[in-house]
């Protein structure tokens, strides 16, 4: 059973069917349910999970078949390392070329893990509107308070809404020097720290990012300029880059090291 | 300045190794050709380091020049050290097409949105593109194996050069994926979305591994291979255009 786990077979497979069912979940989130996978981004995914299983049938199936699959995805990774890998890098033939690839196999299996770790853990509060004098509630223990908010941009963009943020500022219409927000987080009602947030500049403390998305305008408290920020702590962020980093090294030393044919041409190999 | 360079250096460059394979056979001209080919794709490479920025590559004019200089690049290098392989004419073939499109439409001057001077953005627009023209080239081996190559040695040496490029394409293509979720990281407090972008990033990835991880079939040809291995790299081309 294992070894048809660690096989090249049971990966084609697996990565073809999740590919597929990737892309599917593209079409679907760029489609009608945009607004349903939009929903995804604003909570820790275990959250939303718990909370819109019930309410949303079709993404609740399309997440756990997702699950499924990067589950498979991961059983062929470990069984492929500690098999078909592990016994290349105990042949005399080619043991620096065999330790790369079971180090990068190594390396995916650790961001996966990771990735299901930063599903699971921390707290995540997206797209919230806040104005000056807020406090949000992030977790049991922890709150952000939204001391001041300076905006000298352009009044224009206030009332834009939606589309893509990346395609509407301007150093000269949202003049990023004068625009801000002031927030101070409390852990049981202590103040931990202050800061300033700037659109993508983001305030940190410890693993917990406060990101200023948008500048916004109070419908119904007019005259009021707010924002729209999401406030996430993630406590293996760094960890998760790092190892994103390394792999890209090392998948680079592994395409130098195998660039020239060093032995007699195999029809098998690609 | 700009706009005519991205145009003309790549052309330059083009007509340059175009006219390789028919003046190779004199070995003082092949060397000052071959120096001054290198000279051009050096200076253009500069340009494209000190004076262009993300914003002109998110057009659709922009990336397919981008794209086309770096098939121009990869494949100029292959070319150098393609031990014969007979796949030379791709590169000037396909970047002269690609530069057609752009000399066609022109390139646009977007607006100067403040993401655009991110190093992060940046990278993330310019390493994804220049993965697609990566796996483009290795497009152009696989291909080859299929139609062009004769000999079952040709073949499989092509099979391999089409692996080092869907390798290589996978790294930038991850490297720039890393960079872009960094972007998103601090724009947006989360390295992933659950959006189409970010889904269709993830399949493409995955898709760049298929090649990479084709179960050694017996009695398969190499001409087979080839297509298998192809197929998943002009979905990734067609999926970074959509």
């Amino acid at each position: 059973m294992i070894r048809y786990f660690a096989s090249m077979r049971f990966a084609y497979r697996t990565l073809i069917v999740l590919v597929i069912w990737m892309c599917l979940g593209g079409l679907m989130a760029g489609g009608g349910l945009k607004p349903v996978f939009k929903a995804m981004n604003d909570l820790l995914v275990l959250d939303w999970f718990l909370e819109v299983m019930a309410d949303k049938p079709l993404q609740a199936i399309w997440f756990i078949g997702f699950c499924i699959l990067g589950a498979l995805v991961l059983l062929s990774f470990i069984a492929c390392t500690f098999t078909t890998l592990w016994k290349k890098l105990r042949q005399r033939r080619n043991r620096q070329t065999a330790l790369v690839l079971f180090s990068l196999h190594l390396l995916f299996t650790a961001i996966l893990l990771l990735h299901v770790i930063s599903m699971t853990t921390g707290f995540k509060n997206g797209h919230v509107r806040a104005f000056p004098g807020d406090t949000l509630r992030l977790s049991p223990t922890r709150t952000l308070v939204v001391d001041e908010i300076r905006y000298a941009g352009s009044d224009s963009l206030l009332r834009e809404s939606g589309g893509q943020s990346r395609i509407r500022y301007t150093r000269a219409n949202l003049k990023p020097e004068n625009s801000f927000a002031r927030v101070t987080l409390l852990k049981n009602g202590k103040t931990t720290g202050k800061g300033t947030v700037r659109y993508m500049e983001p305030y940190r403390e410890g693993s917990i990012f406060v990101c200023l998305e948008a500048f916004v305008s109070g419908k119904k408290r007019t005259g009021e300029t707010g924002v729209r920020m999401t406030i996430v702590k993630n406590p293996v962020i760094y960890p998760f880059f790092v190892l994103y980093a390394l792999s890209v090294l090392l998948i680079l030393i592994y395409t130098c090291m195998t660039w020239n044919f060093r032995k007699k041409p195999d029809s098998k190999e690609i | 300045m700009l706009q005519p360079a991205l145009i003309l250096y790549p052309a330059l460059v083009c007509l340059l190794f175009a006219a390789w394979p028919r003046i190779g056979k004199n070995y003082i001209t092949g060397m000052i050709l071959r120096g001054a080919g290198f000279l051009l794709v050096s200076l253009y490479f500069l340009l494209i380091i000190h004076r262009m920025e993300a914003r002109f590559i998110v057009t659709d004019q922009g990336k397919m020049v981008f794209i086309a200089w770096v098939i121009v690049v990869a494949g100029g290098f292959q070319y150098l050290y393609g031990k014969g392989t007979g796949n030379e004419t791709f590169s000037p073939l396909a970047a002269s097409l690609a530069l057609g499109s752009g000399l066609f439409y022109g390139i646009s001057d977007p607006e100067p949105y403040m993401v655009y001077e991110r190093a992060d953005v940046n990278l993330f627009f310019f390493l994804r593109n220049g993965s697609m023209g990566l796996f483009l080239v290795a497009v152009s081996f696989f291909s080859s194996v299929s139609w062009v190559a004769s000999e079952n040695a040709t073949k499989v040496l092509q099979l391999h050069y089409g692996r080092n490029f869907t390798l290589l394409g996978a790294a930038v293509f991850l490297a720039g994926e890393v960079a872009g979720s960094w972007w998103a990281f601090e724009g947006w407090g989360d390295p992933w979305r659950w959006s189409r972008g970010f889904l269709f990033a993830g399949a493409m990835f995955l898709l760049s591994m298929l090649p990479l991880h084709l179960p050694a079939a017996s009695g398969r040809t190499p001409g087979g291979t080839a297509i298998r291995a192809m197929i998943p790299l002009i979905i990734i081309v067609i999926l970074n255009l959509m």
